[in-house]
């Protein structure tokens, strides 16, 4: 396992019983170091000084199966006041007079291993910033730093270098998949880019894929659309997962499925995540299907981040009025729990000509005139577990499920109190 | 309507819409297909119903049939009866049905976008409705649709008529198809997954608006949709069908406390609820939907099914009515229930206090004593309620299951369940 690194070296893990190529494979990796390290090693443990629970993860990951993630000193994706500006062309001359500010300066961080929900209505930019994040959109301003290095300006082999660690699933298991390539070439596509063996072990590693994902072995030679619906967004997955990455942009992935296949679905990514220590970034519009992956979750509103916190605590104690109402609005499967809906008059205000002050004003049961003038910054909220870390500490999100045990060797006594006891909102008041 | 309706309980109303062994067929390359097969049910008077499944069950092609817009010529109801008013639409003359459409029965459609016509201003296509159904002057039905804007909470409706689909917003657009569908104070309204396109604040307000048009015109809804969240919010009664064909349905607190059907245990098991815990492995409902090509001879989920046994694969299980269990003792349907089962009545709870541990063995004493009850099932002849679902009309609010085993299963517990 611990072999030194080739462009063609393959990780075994046991639990899934299948061979993934390893995540760092070229000694031409873009961040210091890398070439030296063992594959599942890489990011997150560069700056904790701890060595032995890098091997120790190494083996016991795989032995296990890792019920837990990574907890890296660094998080695994940071982004930095990302904006994403598309210009409006309008009027005779079709001149970008107008900018539509589908994400308008946004931090968020992300650890290895981790889930984090991203929950807004459509038209907040929460798919945008999928895209960004993926680098499928050039962002007009900000960092996303994913391992160490900043995607927002990469381009080329750098770029192509990083995104083997990340991957996507769409939406749409339908218009995301060539419907005139069979899906064993769909699902080694991935392998043929980044020229990954030849073309009998690409063949294998697509079956062992297929496998894992829940499809039958003669599904290679077939079409997408003679599959159903949950069993295109398998073939989505297994081509997400088939370069072994370690974060996957999911973008609504089971919204378009019925709620039994929606379970299956949402079975196999957390059973993928265990196994192969992925982390997530789950983007969907149905709150308790977030909720039921995430570890943390942030709410979305026009471009901006309101509030984000640990996803029990923000079932529970939803700070922003926006959140509140979401959580309200979720129809409960329970007749019987009728409960008071918050309803929100209006929708959703165009992201081209936003509203002063607080972007949720105009639909804010709360609002006061002090929101129509001034944007709330997101802040922490006093309440949360205590203790508050000032800003800047944002890089020490570690995993929020407390139960990985690897991580009582956590080191840094000087560590800012756990991301779960932290929770932020972008509102002037505390309600 | 019906001379079989027992006295009203206090929570029945009168059925205004009843549809009666309906079956559907398409024909296709592949032949004939049965895409409803046999499905009964009642929408009552100023009530909704809820017809809940997975795509491919027929929901919407039940809808279809109700309005008569199967697609031509593939689509044609075989056999079967849809009263409305007393009247069997399935027979009525495509002039008559003209009059039904949208005048007594409406219809709000799943997307917003291509249920209207891109290239007609609201205006146009609202007053048409009323050009229709009510008046020839066009100024008259241009004021009456601005009427209705504003009833379904569309602010300036003047200037909305002028403009056309694209200009709104999807919760807006859904405005319009409701205002549509409720133009001409219709009976019944005919809700294909109204909310599904969009947002949950946006869902929020159009069920919202929903329930506050029915309270107020007393309109009946029967309403599709595969989300068990907006029926639990919504409905009165529920019908859950699953490849064509009605497993079970009743009262919604009824199923929803106490589901009896294989089928919908596991699809009540399946939705991640706020209540389950985080990251833990949800119940799944294995495979998917059969084809309509190849259905299973017996019941259609026995390939599905966690307690399928060799029953399952003979002949397809006969709805039962089954007693109340959210009040032991009392059975919803009133009189009639109590006179007419005795093989679903005793047994039933019996089995339940017997519970799970028995399930999984194929027949135990206990069941193998139910045998002759379960024989007597499978008899259209001796079948209490066989007449009762396909001659009479059954009470709209009694509960019934198709499913052989019905009575073995364990007490339903909801997976959030504290215990």
């Amino acid at each position: 396992m611990q072999s030194p690194p080739t462009t063609q070296q393959h990780h075994f893990n046991p639990r899934s019983g299948m061979t993934l190529p390893t995540t760092q494979p070229r000694p031409r990796a873009t961040h210091p170091g890398d070439s030296s390290r063992s594959p599942v090693v890489t990011a997150g443990n560069a700056g904790a000084g701890a060595p032995s629970r890098a091997a120790g993860k190494a083996s016991g990951a795989s032995a296990t199966g890792g019920a837990g993630a990574t907890r890296g000193a660094e998080p695994l994706l940071e982004v930095r006041g990302l904006k994403m500006h598309f210009p409006v062309r309008e009027g005779l001359f079709l001149r970008a007079s107008r900018s539509n500010r589908a994400v308008d300066g946004l931090d968020l961080a992300l650890a290895s291993g981790e889930t984090l929900g991203l929950v807004g209505e459509s038209g907040c930019g929460k798919s945008t910033l999928g895209k960004c994040i993926v680098r499928l959109y050039r962002p007009t301003a900000g960092e996303i730093i994913f391992q160490g290095s900043d995607l927002a300006h990469a381009s080329g082999a750098a770029l192509k270098a990083q995104r083997r660690h990340l991957q996507m699933i769409f939406q749409d298991p339908v218009e995301s998949l060539n419907s005139r390539h069979t899906v064993g070439d769909i699902v080694a596509e991935p392998l043929a880019i980044h020229g990954l063996g030849d073309a009998a072990w690409r063949q294998a590693k697509v079956r062992e894929l297929l496998d894992r994902v829940g499809l039958p072995a003669n599904a290679a030679t077939r079409f997408p659309f003679e599959f159903s619906g949950g069993q295109r967004q398998r073939i989505g997955i297994a081509r997400a997962i088939a370069l072994g990455p370690r974060l996957i942009v999911c973008d609504e992935p089971v919204s378009a499925l019925d709620v039994s296949i929606q379970s299956q679905v949402l079975n196999l990514l957390l059973e993928l995540q265990r196994d192969m220590q992925l982390s997530y970034l789950f983007i969907a519009h149905n709150l308790a299907v977030v909720k039921h992956v995430s570890d943390r979750i942030a709410i979305m509103y026009l471009g901006k981040i309101v509030e984000l916190a640990e996803a029990d605590e923000i079932y529970r104690r939803p700070r922003h009025p926006y959140t509140r109402a979401l959580i309200s609005a979720i129809p409960e499967p329970d007749p019987l729990r009728k409960k008071q809906r918050i309803v929100l008059q209006g929708d959703v205000p165009s992201p081209i000509d936003p509203p002063s002050g607080c972007a949720f004003h105009p639909r804010c049961p709360h609002a006061t005139d002090r929101c129509k003038i001034e944007a709330p910054a997101l802040r922490e909220t006093s309440l949360a577990g205590g203790a508050h870390a000032p800003k800047g500490t944002r890089q020490n999100y570690g995993n929020s499920e407390g139960e990985n045990d690897n991580g009582s060797s956590r080191a840094a006594p000087a560590a800012p109190p756990p991301p779960a006891a932290r929770h932020q909102v972008a509102c002037h008041y505390d309600l | 309507m019906t001379p079989h309706t027992p006295e009203p309980t206090a929570d029945a109303a009168p059925p205004i819409l009843t549809v009666k062994d309906l079956v559907t067929t398409f024909d296709t390359d592949a032949g004939r297909l049965t895409a409803v097969d046999g499905v009964s049910f009642s929408v009552r008077r100023g009530r909704t119903l809820g017809l809940v499944g997975e795509s491919g069950c027929g929901k919407s092609v039940t809808a279809c049939s109700i309005m008569r817009l199967l697609p031509q010529p593939m689509g044609r109801i075989a056999s079967g009866q849809i009263l409305f008013d007393g009247q069997d639409l399935v027979t009525a003359p495509p002039e008559h049905m003209l009059k039904v459409r949208g005048g007594q029965i409406g219809m709000i459609f799943q997307e917003p976008m291509t249920a209207l016509n891109p290239v007609h201003t609201i205006g146009r296509q609202l007053s048409e409705v009323f050009l229709l159904h009510r008046t020839r002057d066009r100024r008259e039905a241009l004021a009456l649709s601005a009427g209705i804007l504003a009833k379904v909470g569309i602010p300036s409706p003047e200037v909305r008529l002028g403009e056309y689909p694209h200009q709104l917003s999807g919760g807006m657009r859904q405005r319009v198809v409701i205002a549509m569908a409720l133009a001409c104070k219709p009976a019944v309204v005919i809700a294909d997954e109204p909310t599904t396109a969009l947002d949950v604040t946006i869902q929020a307000q159009i069920l919202e608006l929903m329930q506050s048009l029915q309270r107020e015109m007393g309109m009946a809804i029967l309403l599709i949709t595969h989300d068990l969240g907006v029926i639990a919010e919504m409905c009165d009664d529920i019908v859950v069908m699953y490849a064509g064909r009605i497993a079970e349905a009743g009262p919604v607190e009824e199923i929803f406390a106490a589901p009896r059907h294989p089928y919908t245990r596991g699809l009540l098991d399946s939705i991640p609820r706020l209540s389950t815990p985080r990251k833990a492995r949800l119940n799944t409902i294995e495979g998917m939907v059969p084809g309509l090509a190849d259905m299973p001879t017996g019941c259609r989920y026995q390939n599905r099914c966690p307690w399928r046994a060799d029953i399952c694969a003979s002949p397809p299980p006969e709805q039962v009515i089954v007693p109340a269990a959210t009040a032991p003792g009392t059975t919803k349907a009133g009189p009639r229930d109590s006179r007419e089962n005795p093989v679903a009545g005793t047994p039933c709870r019996e089995s339940r206090a017997a519970d799970s541990f028995l399930w999984p063995k194929a027949l135990s004493p206990r069941h193998q004593q139910s045998t002759p009850a379960t024989a007597g099932k499978n008899n259209p002849a001796h079948h209490p309620c066989r007449e009762s679902v396909n001659g009479g009309a059954p009470h709209p609010a009694a509960a019934r299951v198709a499913c052989h085993r019905w009575q073995e299963l364990p007490t339903y517990r909801r997976p959030d369940h504290p215990l």
